[in-house]
């Protein structure tokens, strides 16, 4: 079978050298205050996949700001770091997700056309009018490190009862952490396959960590086991989605939600990673190598447009 | 595993649609971003740098339009006139300058003249006093000088005084002992005189009572037929004279006769033979005053016989030994005659003293054996050997003073002088004269076979030289000239040690030949004298004759030796 001659390590690498290219445009009434005779040209970026916008908001303010260096003193202006937010198509983009998510979920689910190529990603800065009811001021690079380490730690948690990211030092995390920011990947992977190896005497993690995102919902996580004891079978992902919609289903039965959960799988696509993977492979195995690198599984469920 | 393989599609597809048909160009278009904003940036600060230029420039122009108000011809002419009067000051100044200089010119010129001259006087000046400071030292030293000679030279006028004084009074006494000699000369003739009167008589009156008991004898013998007993008495007179004479001596042998009471004669037969240990003899020779005889042979001994005339008779005295092989010759010293020398085949010479009978020297340094040796004076020996070598002793230092090669063996050696001067006669037919003050030969004489033996003779004018031709050579000389030469058709020189000898005054030669006949020439015209022979019965080896010339010893290689007389 030509299939064994595929490495999984040819599969992590390809996760890893993901970019995705994305236009920065500055919003309109950003663009009128402009106090330069040149307006700013809108700003091109190839971001990887598995990072989050935090990461490059400096780099995103500097460019702009150039253009209102006259204003920058001025206290009562509202042009500063902290009331820079990111918007797609009016929805303001949430920082702590990571952007690959973000990509698939919302230029899946909102293009208004249906061609595919929604590339590049035209993101909108927005200078001012910071939406405070929906959005959560977040401008540093330490608050989304502490975010990430959390993400990871309830990640181990679910595997191996927290136990290897307990014993892991602190110089380990944060070598996860920059070798994310700087795009190492051996760095990364060094320390990483500690925390995909298993406890306790199983072949395989506790329970599953993921997320599956659907849009405007919030996102689901539920208890899964990767292994089914009774029936001596190892779980797809499939059955992952099926018990998770079901169950979902049935609490929001018991919360006498008036719309409905569609739990038939047929109606939707799967994506991780902007790819479609195949619904019967292995749980295990997704979350093992397929995981982001906050070791969740971040699935995106995008209902198929109605004929 | 077939999912793997579809995910794996999937993601190198996005991959494609995502990354790679984008990457490039977003890429590129930053760069051109980039660009253009520093080409802006450098646009508004050459802007900027333009607004400053002109912002001077228009600066400039107004400060150039309000200078432009003020009148311009007399300033003009003012600033003329102001430029024209500083040049004139500007040319006198130089002018001024340019006499300046000329000035500071010569007057350094002068100083330099000035500084010269002074420093050769003052060379001048250091190298007299130089000079003055050395002559001072010399005339110093020169009184010195003066005053130390003046003082030695008094020192030595009062010793010339002294000496003058005392060569006075030498003479003086001189004078007195020279007519003391003189008188004392006188009486010693008057006495001898008397003396020989005295002996006269008395000979006469013993001739009388010999006469008378001849005559009683006579008369007794003519009843006897002895005629031969008169020979017997006649020699027994002879022999008294001798014994009487040998009665002055107190049994030390010193004197050596004088030339007064030397008689040669020829020897016609012999008078004594005896034997000489049991061994062939080499060497014999008369003690200087004639009553000893020396022999020396294959023994090692020398054996010393008294002579005794009376009876003729010739008794072994005593036998010194020391030697340790066979003894080649034998001198007595004519000086004090106490010493004997011998020399033998054991490369040594040995010197005895005859009173005590004692070894007293052994000379030892030759490297063969030792053919000859002669005493040049009672304490020089001068010896010759077989090693080609020539060594003079000296008996004081017991030290060999000089060595003189000569490239022969030497057979013999007499002395020439006292001072050392040798003449030696060589295997190699040559006699060579030798100097007593370098160590090279004077002279050579050349003849016609090898030299066995030398003699000179006592006022050291003639030399006989005996070689292996037959022959025997008279040299004299002061010219160094064989002057004779003696042969016989018997004589045969039979090894390279015959013993020639000159009579004490020279007027007849002497040697032995092989067959045991003694020769005797004439000197003066070189016949042959008398023959001695049927008495030896083998090579007589050398032969002596008494200092007073009444005998002639020989000895031959059969161990017997012969004394010869009238």
């Amino acid at each position: 079978m030509s299939t064994s001659s595929i490495d999984d390590k040819d599969i992590t690498r390809e996760l890893w050298q993901s970019r995705l290219p994305i236009c920065f445009i500055l919003s309109d009434e950003d663009m009128s205050k402009v106090n330069r005779s040149e307006s700013p040209e809108p700003l091109y970026l190839m971001l990887s996949r598995h990072s989050y916008f935090p990461c490059i908001i400096e780099k995103i303010f500097r460019y702009y700001s150039t253009y209102y260096k006259g204003n920058l003193n001025d206290q009562t202006n509202s042009i500063n770091l902290n009331n820079l937010w990111l918007e797609y198509e009016s929805i303001p983009l949430k920082w702590h997700y990571p952007i690959g998510l973000l990509y698939d979920l919302y230029t899946s689910s909102l293009s208004s056309s249906s061609s595919v190529s929604h590339l590049p990603w035209q993101i909108i800065v927005h200078l001012s009018k910071f939406p405070e009811n929906e959005l959560i001021r977040f401008p540093d690079i330490e608050s989304i490190e502490a975010h990430y380490m959390t993400t990871l730690k309830e990640a181990d948690a679910l595997k191996h009862k927290g136990q290897i990211i307990g014993d892991m030092q602190k110089r380990d995390h944060k070598q996860l952490w920059n070798s994310l920011l700087q795009d190492k990947y051996e760095a990364f992977w060094n320390i990483n396959i500690k925390l995909m190896s298993y406890t306790d005497n199983l072949q395989y993690f506790r329970y599953i960590p993921f997320r599956i995102y659907i849009l405007d919902k919030p996102f689901m996580q539920k208890l899964f086991s990767p292994y089914d004891i009774e029936q001596n079978k190892w779980m797809t992902l499939y059955d992952l989605l099926q018990y998770t919609l079901n169950h979902e289903v049935q609490c929001e039965k018991l919360a006498n939600e008036k719309k409905i959960l569609n739990n038939n799988i047929e109606n939707y696509r799967v994506i991780i990673h902007g790819v479609q993977p195949p619904l019967h492979s292995p749980i295990q195995w997704l979350s093992e190598y397929f995981s982001y690198p906050d070791n969740f599984l971040h699935i995106c469920l995008i209902e198929n447009q109605m004929r | 595993m077939e999912w793997k393989q579809k995910i794996f599609n999937q993601l190198q597809e996005r991959n494609r649609q995502e990354r790679d048909v984008y990457a490039e160009i977003v890429k590129h278009y930053n760069r051109l971003t980039e660009n253009y904003s520093t080409i802006l940036v450098r646009c508004t600060d050459q802007e900027r740098d333009i607004l400053t230029l002109r912002q001077e420039n228009t600066d400039l122009q107004k400060n150039s339009v309000s200078v432009a108000g003020l009148p311009v011809n007399d300033k003009i002419k003012t600033l003329e006139n102001d430029y024209m009067k500083a040049k004139d000051e500007i040319l006198t100044l130089l002018r001024e300058r340019g006499d300046m200089t000329k000035e500071v010119i010569s007057l350094s010129r002068l100083v330099k003249e000035r500084d010269e001259k002074l420093y050769s006087e003052q060379n001048r000046n250091q190298i007299l006093t130089k000079e003055n400071v050395s002559l001072r030292q010399r005339l110093e030293s020169a009184e010195d000088q003066l005053s130390a000679l003046k003082k030695v030279n008094e020192t030595i006028h009062d010793e010339f005084q002294a000496l003058q004084l005392a060569y006075t009074q030498l003479e003086e006494r001189q004078k007195e002992l020279d007519a003391t000699i003189a008188v004392l000369r006188q009486r010693m003739t008057e006495k001898i005189e008397k003396k020989c009167n005295a002996l006269d008589e008395e000979v006469k009156l013993h001739e009388k009572r010999m006469e008378e008991d001849v005559k009683r004898k006579l008369e007794e013998a003519k009843s006897d037929f002895m005629t031969s007993t008169l020979s017997n008495l006649m020699t027994s007179t002879t022999a008294s004279i001798t014994h009487l004479r040998n009665a002055n001596q107190d049994g030390k042998v010193h004197l050596t006769p004088t030339t007064d009471f030397m008689k040669v004669i020829i020897p016609k037969k012999a008078i004594v033979k005896w034997d000489c240990g049991d061994n062939e003899l080499h060497a014999i020779q008369f003690h200087p005053s004639g009553s000893l005889i020396a022999t020396g042979g294959s023994d090692r001994k020398i054996h010393i016989w008294e002579l005794n005339a009376h009876n003729n008779q010739v008794q072994q005295v005593y036998v010194l030994t020391g030697n340790n092989s066979t003894v080649t010759a034998i001198d007595f010293d004519n000086e004090n005659a106490n010493l004997i020398l011998g020399c033998s085949e054991d490369f040594a010479c040995r010197v005895w003293g005859l009173g005590d009978q004692r070894l007293r020297h052994t000379l030892t340094g030759h490297g063969a054996k030792v053919f000859c040796a002669k005493f040049v004076t009672a304490t020089l020996i001068a010896s010759g050997s077989q090693d080609r070598t020539l060594k003079l002793w000296d008996l004081q230092n017991r030290q060999c003073v000089r060595t003189l090669f000569a490239g022969s063996k030497c057979h013999d050696l007499v002395a020439h002088d006292a001072s050392g001067s040798l003449i030696s006669g060589h295997f190699d037919k040559k006699i060579r004269f030798w100097d007593a003050r370098n160590d090279s030969t004077k002279c050579e004489l050349q003849l016609q076979a090898a030299v066995t033996s030398l003699s000179i003779n006592r006022e050291k004018q003639l030399l006989l030289a005996c070689s292996r031709d037959d022959t025997l050579k008279l040299i004299e000389l002061r010219e160094n000239r064989v002057i004779q030469t003696f042969s016989h058709d018997d004589f045969k020189v039979a090894s390279d040690t015959i013993k020639a000898v000159l009579s004490p005054d020279c007027a007849y030669a002497c040697a032995g030949g092989n067959d045991g006949s003694v020769f005797i020439w004439n000197t003066t015209n070189g016949k042959i004298e008398k023959v001695l022979n049927k008495e030896h019965s083998s090579i007589v080896n050398a032969v002596a004759w008494h200092p007073e010339g009444r005998f002639i010893a020989s000895c031959e290689k059969q161990r017997r030796a012969i004394l010869w007389g009238e």
